[in-house]
């Protein structure tokens, strides 16, 4: 079998492993939950009920599925070295690299899952007010897609040398720092100490710049103001934050291979 | 040598203690933070022969077994499968595995597990299909197929274990305590198994610590001890063919018999043989050295009549523990 065929393999039994289990179900029971909560909470606004049940939506997209990413893609590895199943699939003519690909390919696979599931909710909720999903809803689902995958890659590269908690712990502390980089660069300026300016830029530089993803109600570059309500970012811009994401994917996950071909399992 | 299949040469792993309450233990005992699991392990496995890896809990068998396997960094030397020095993924794919205790994806059924391991060998859809169904009638578990893992005895994951280990059609097969957690005939099965394996033209690798199992089946055996090779040979050249000692059996033959299984009882105390009165009947152990002909005469004249007499020679249990005292440890991997 080929490389891709192995990874792929693995992939599926991940998929099947998460998408068997209660937890995502109970994730997803909630994102729903907070969806109706949108719309109940749309209806008690001043005719903004689109306006609440889009933010809203959007809002638990993102925060549930960079949860699942980082606490899902946390545990990734663990479970398989600590019940010991990862045995069985080394032990097979499967190199390190194909298993952690597939890994992060069928976590991949579950979030995209968990992301149709919440946009049809939201698609549904939409159409209730007589709205369909335009392309700035789409542009921004993308976007938050893009993210989601960038948090997971970091996940899995956490997953191959920390425990579960400390992986999902260290994954949303990135993750939080990451949505915060332009302020970072901002601070950065003002600061007078030297040495606490060297530290902000680094963090600055060295942190995946995770706000590209969440422009709404912020500016691009130029200045320009954006919003999902009104003017938003281009499909160049899309097109432009998902490929920084798929680079910092494969830095993250080569860095997790590199530390994975490594390890003993004893 | 273009018979080995497996070789073992100068194999040396040792590795960090990562536990935290293991390495605070070893702290107190002033041990290093490096486990010297296996040290200096040299033999070799040969086409188409059963062999047995024979150690108490803690020797290194799952550590060498394991770096065989790729999934432990050997520290120096090298193993090495079909000719191909390990990690060897392209000689894998004629490898079968199966790791100790296993532990499987509980939430597949017998099926799908069987099903993902034929994918990661590159099975087509249909040979997978064919051979799950195969093995697993095989392996006894034909009625639980379609039954998730997690619900599976540890004798029934045992048995899911070794089919998987097959799906390949491995041309060799290692296994880890394949007979662990099986009961009296599970045991058996796996061995009749393993024994058709062999008449297959496979090659058999297997650990274990249960010396009945080895003595069965095995064509050669390795003894490790503490880490490292006690032995390495077919079981007629490593057991000693002298009688280590005579086991008999007496029987009283009329009322004065209880005295004259005492008297003889009396008679083996003299030579330092043991004595067990069950009923009417004695066992007498005479050690080696004694003259058997002359406790037959005594027994005659104490009205006793001989059931048996059977000179027995060097068991595996005597070989191994001879080994391990001879090694000076308990079992456990040198711990320095």
């Amino acid at each position: 079998m080929s490389a891709p065929g192995r990874v792929w393999a693995i992939a599926l039994n991940t998929y099947r492993e998460a998408i068997r289990q209660k937890t995502l179900y109970v994730v997803a029971g909630f994102a729903a939950g907070i969806k109706l909560l949108a719309v109940a909470l749309g209806e008690m606004s001043l005719h903004q009920e689109v306006r609440v049940v889009k933010d809203v939506s959007l809002g638990a997209l993102s925060i549930f599925g960079v949860a699942v990413a980082a606490f899902v893609g946390g545990a990734l590895l663990y479970k398989e070295i600590d019940k010991k199943t990862i045995f069985t699939v080394l032990a097979k003519p499967v190199h390190r690299h194909e298993f952690l690909l597939g890994k992060y390919v069928g976590l991949g696979l579950t979030l995209t899952t968990l992301f149709a599931a919440l946009v049809a909710l939201l698609t549904l909720a939409l159409s209730l007010r007589g709205v369909t999903l335009d392309a700035t809803l789409v542009k921004q689902i993308l976007l938050s897609y893009s993210e989601v995958l960038v948090v997971a890659a970091i996940a899995t590269f956490f997953s191959s040398w920390a425990s579960p908690f400390a992986a999902g712990l260290f994954t949303v502390a990135l993750f939080v720092v990451g949505r915060l980089v332009p302020d970072i660069v901002q601070v950065a300026k003002k600061v007078d100490n030297p040495v606490a300016q060297a530290a902000l830029k680094a963090v600055a530089r060295i942190a995946p710049d995770l706000h590209l993803y969440a422009i709404s109600g912020g500016t691009v570059e130029g200045g320009k103001e954006v919003s999902i309500h009104a003017t938003f970012v281009g499909w160049d811009y899309v097109a432009t934050a998902a490929g920084y994401g798929l680079l910092w994917s494969a830095a993250a996950l080569l860095l997790g291979i590199l530390i994975f071909r490594r390890r003993d399992f004893v | 040598m273009s018979d080995s299949v497996i070789r073992f040469d100068r194999l040396t792993t040792h590795f960090r203690v990562k536990n935290l309450k293991e390495l605070l233990a070893r702290a107190r005992q002033r041990a290093g933070l490096r486990v010297r699991a296996v040290t200096d392990l040299s033999f070799e496995v040969r086409r188409g022969e059963i062999m047995g890896f024979l150690g108490p809990n803690g020797a290194g068998k799952s550590t060498t077994i394991r770096t065989l396997m790729g999934l432990i960094h050997a520290t120096s030397g090298a193993a090495y499968l079909m000719g191909e020095q390990v990690p060897a993924r392209h000689a894998r794919e004629r490898v079968g595995f199966l790791p100790e205790s296993p532990y499987f994806y509980d939430f597949l059924t017998a099926t799908e597990l069987c099903d993902l391991v034929g994918r990661l060998y590159g099975l087509d859809h249909a040979t997978r299909k064919r051979r799950a169904g195969e093995l697993l009638d095989r392996v006894g578990l034909g009625d639980a197929r379609a039954r998730r893992l997690r619900t599976f005895s540890k004798g029934m994951l045992q048995r899911a274990g070794l089919a998987q280990a097959l799906m390949n059609d491995p041309d060799v097969v290692v296994l880890d305590e394949p007979m662990s957690g099986l009961d009296p005939i599970g045991r058996k099965e796996v061995r009749d198994l393993i024994i058709s394996l062999r008449d297959a033209g496979k090659t058999v690798f297997f650990s274990t610590h249960i010396l009945s199992d080895l003595e069965l089946i095995c064509d050669r055996v390795a003894i490790i001890v503490g880490g490292k090779l006690r032995d390495v040979g077919p079981l007629s050249r490593l057991l000693s063919p002298k009688s280590t000692h005579t086991e008999s059996v007496l029987r009283a033959r009329d009322p004065e018999g209880a005295s004259a299984l005492a008297g003889a009882a009396g008679w083996t105390d003299v030579v330092g043989a043991r004595t067990r009165v069950v009923e009417d009947e004695a066992f007498i152990t005479l050690p080696e050295g004694a003259d058997v002909d002359a406790y037959l005469a005594s027994a005659h004249s104490h009205r006793a009549a001989v059931v048996s007499v059977t000179p027995r020679k060097e068991s595996l249990e005597d070989l191994f523990l001879r080994e391990v005292e001879s090694a000076g440890v308990k079992g456990a991997g040198d711990r320095a």
